[in-house]
């Protein structure tokens, strides 16, 4: 495994507030990132958008009677490969039992996941000691 | 957030802010399906003026759609900056709700 490019570490509360903020860490990496010779606005803006789509999926799913919720977001670029992980201690979802996406029923769920999985190259979801992940990653390559 | 309304012949324009997002989701939704109570039925949204639009501002403009098919009318959407009509592409939105380079070409087709 090469020495990361870039690595970002930051934990917020799980309060929509802080939806700009995590997206303008994403448009920021899209700028910092060398050698990328594809559209850097679009990667900027989905970026952005695949990161607060994510956060705002941990703060719906946290658990109410839990502790004060907090949302931790890693992103490591690495060999060409941007890893973004959000993980939180909310109840989770599992990737496999959500439903296809059907565009003419989008109105109330999924609308976040769908444009996640149109945006980066794969998605997984999974649970840790620390809580649940949502996992992206994206070829830069 | 604030959103500017206009009217130009039977169609309302409407023009959110810099993002329509979690946070500006609501007051944007609440204002647009006001005007369709109140009769509109036919909409223009102008996105010259916004830099992002989440997935809950697409659930208002997708919610606003579904109202509009309803009662015989339809939504268009204008003014999209690159970034995000690669995205509306990409995912298919832009199937549902139909894009326009211009105020005018919008205007022009929910006229006809």
């Amino acid at each position: 495994m090469g020495i990361p490019e870039i690595e970002v570490d930051v934990v917020i509360p799980g309060q929509t507030r802080y939806l700009a903020m995590v997206g303008n860490i994403g448009e920021q990496i899209a700028s910092a990132i060398d050698r990328y010779s594809g559209d850097r606005d679009l990667l900027a803006y989905s970026l952005n958008l695949a990161l607060t789509e994510a956060v705002v999926n941990a703060i719906e799913h946290a658990d109410p009677n839990g502790p004060e919720h907090k949302v931790h977001v890693h992103i490591r670029l690495a060999d060409e490969d941007l890893r973004m992980t959000v993980c939180d201690q909310g109840h989770g979802f599992d990737l496999d039992t959500l439903p296809p996406p059907d565009l003419d029923d989008m109105l109330e769920r999924g609308r976040g996941l769908f444009l996640i999985r149109n945006l980066m190259d794969s998605v997984a979801s999974y649970r840790t000691p620390d809580g649940h992940v949502l996992e992206m990653t994206k070829s830069l390559g | 957030m604030s959103i500017v309304t206009s009217r130009d012949g039977g169609v309302l324009i409407v023009v959110p802010g810099q993002r329509l997002d979690t946070n500006s989701a609501p007051e944007a939704e609440k204002r647009i399906a006001s005007e369709i109570e109140q009769g509109e039925t036919r909409i223009l949204v102008d996105l010259g003026l916004t830099d992002y639009v989440s997935s809950a501002g697409l659930r208002v403009l997708l919610k606003a759609t579904k109202q509009l098919k309803q009662v015989g009318g339809a939504l268009a959407l204008c003014n999209i900056n690159p970034q995000l009509q690669e995205i509306l592409d990409i995912s298919g939105f832009a199937m549902i709700m139909p894009c326009y380079a211009t105020v005018e070409e919008g205007l022009r087709s929910l006229r006809a």
